[in-house]
């Protein structure tokens, strides 16, 4: 596996604001996005490879994020608005797509993608739903919707 | 209600074949060099409820509402899970190409599961109401 870039990264919130963003440093770079507000919200993972691109987004407070690219060109978003949620993404491999938007309280979603061209999509609005997505292969999509 | 809206299958001969007694099962065999073979299993009485109050247990230790589950290893395939309501869980596990699945659940307490192996299967579930259970076991070739 080609490794032009590797970005490692770690933080925690704990006050009642805090915003990052990172842009790319160079054309070909990876690009890694974090806005967080309230409190105690976490955002942790890594990227390896090039053209990685992460963006993150947390509201209240008690929210979770761990996100990990190995390749090249994988995309990962995740929004949270309410408590405690929980969101887990893993991409290896090149292309591949993970969305997830959860709006309550108390969600958690874990997606596994090793291959290429393969895409996830979950929503979960209301409070304590629980999703769980695996691809391994290419060209794989998998949408869940729960309310 | 549940409803087995679409199977993909180039059916030539259907023997419903269970052991189980409050099961009801039913497969479809091809003789073509591209078909499909589903097993349809809707759990009745006090079957459906042991497997209903099997994830029903997990969910309340869990503290969750919905449960859903992709699960695809190979490729083009295809999983839609949309789930409104309480206590539902929806799982899709893919073996292989082409496959794809839908399941859609309105109501408490639905339990619902599509297996799918080979290639090119496809199923549509769509559950309203509480309480149901079934699972349907595809495989393609």
């Amino acid at each position: 596996m080609m490794m032009r870039n590797s970005l490692s990264f770690g933080l925690v919130a704990l006050t009642l604001s805090l915003g990052f963003a990172a842009p790319s440093a160079f054309a070909g770079g990876s690009t890694i996005s974090i806005e967080q507000y309230g409190s105690s919200n976490g955002a942790g993972g890594g990227q390896h490879g090039w053209r990685n691109r992460m963006s993150f987004y947390q509201s209240g407070h008690g929210n979770s994020v761990i996100s990990n690219q190995y390749g090249n060109k994988n995309r990962a978003v995740v929004g949270q608005t309410g408590n405690h949620n929980n969101a887990d993404t893993y991409q290896t491999g090149n292309r591949n797509i993970v969305g997830v938007a959860q709006f309550g309280s108390g969600h958690t979603v874990v997606t596994s993608q090793d291959g290429s061209g393969n895409a996830i999509g979950v929503i979960q609005a209301g409070h304590n739903n629980h999703a769980t997505s695996t691809q391994v292969g290419a060209g794989n999509v998998s949408v869940i919707v729960q309310d | 209600m549940t409803r087995l809206i679409r199977s993909a299958a180039l059916s030539l001969a259907a023997a419903a074949i269970m052991a189980a007694a409050p099961l009801t099962a039913t497969p479809a065999a091809a003789a073509s060099r591209h078909g499909s073979v589903s097993f349809v299993v809707t759990p009745k009485g006090h079957d459906a409820e042991i497997v209903r109050e099997g994830y029903a247990v997990y969910s309340l230790f869990k503290g969750i509402k919905n449960r859903a589950k992709t699960d695809q290893r190979g490729s083009g395939n295809g999983a839609a899970i949309a789930q409104h309501g309480d206590n539902n869980t929806a799982e899709v596990f893919q073996r292989g190409s082409g496959h794809s699945a839908t399941i859609t659940q309105t109501g408490r307490n639905n339990l619902f599961g599509i297996f799918q192996f080979g290639r090119n299967t496809s199923s549509t579930v769509a559950q309203t109401g509480n309480g149901e259970t079934g699972f349907v076991i595809q495989g393609g070739w």
